[in-house]
């Protein structure tokens, strides 16, 4: 059975924009060979955390969605968590009204949301 | 009659206010919208309770799950001092 997911995660702000596109390819094309479809990345860029992590404050944010079984959605939060440029993830499942709310804003206004 | 009319004063109670998400027919309140989750937590960075914020149970709920997502992923403090 498959599952729509998002994860969220946080690169180290010292990441150049050429590294940050290949952690995040590599992240996702990770998951594309176990078998996940992968439904979209979204790069928010560098934010301001709300508090320190691994001593800094700062942080480049990516949002996935994809489409696999949970073991695989599993490995990939397991994964994430060994990596060392990952300093937080975050992963949830998507439900119907996340998904409905999603796409009405992806067709509203395609800017990133909030600062 | 006397103590029905005493009674009823003590009763009173605040005017409900609305829920803003009911207003916005709100189905889903996303952990990454932080400058909605802002408004309904204290300075301390605390969710704020339905008493004040006026939220009907069902937008509580959805709230704080969503501000508590958003603390994992440091969209929002766990604590301010």
């Amino acid at each position: 059975m498959t599952v729509d997911y998002e994860v969220t995660y946080i690169l180290r702000p010292n990441l150049e924009e050429n590294e940050v596109t290949e952690r995040t390819t590599a992240i996702s094309d990770a998951l594309k060979g176990n078998g996940a479809e992968v439904l979209g990345v979204e790069l928010l860029g560098k934010k301001r955390l709300a508090y320190e992590v691994n001593d800094v404050r700062e942080g480049i944010y990516a949002v996935m969605r994809f489409r696999s079984d949970a073991p695989t959605a599993h490995e990939l939060e397991r994964q994430l968590g060994l990596n060392e440029d990952v300093m937080r993830a975050l992963l949830i499942k998507l439900d119907k009204h996340a998904i409905a709310a999603e796409k009405a804003a992806a067709s509203a206004a395609p800017p990133p949301p909030q600062a | 009659m006397a103590t029905k009319t005493k009674r009823a004063v003590k009763d009173r109670r605040p005017k409900r206010k609305p829920c803003n998400f009911c207003a916005d027919k709100a189905l889903d309140i996303n952990y990454k919208d932080v400058m909605r989750l802002k408004k309904y937590i204290s300075e301390r960075g605390k969710i704020l309770p339905r008493r004040i914020s006026g939220n009907c149970a069902k937008h509580q709920r959805m709230l704080t799950i969503a501000v508590k997502r958003a603390r994992v992923i440091a969209f929002l403090p766990f604590v301010t001092e």
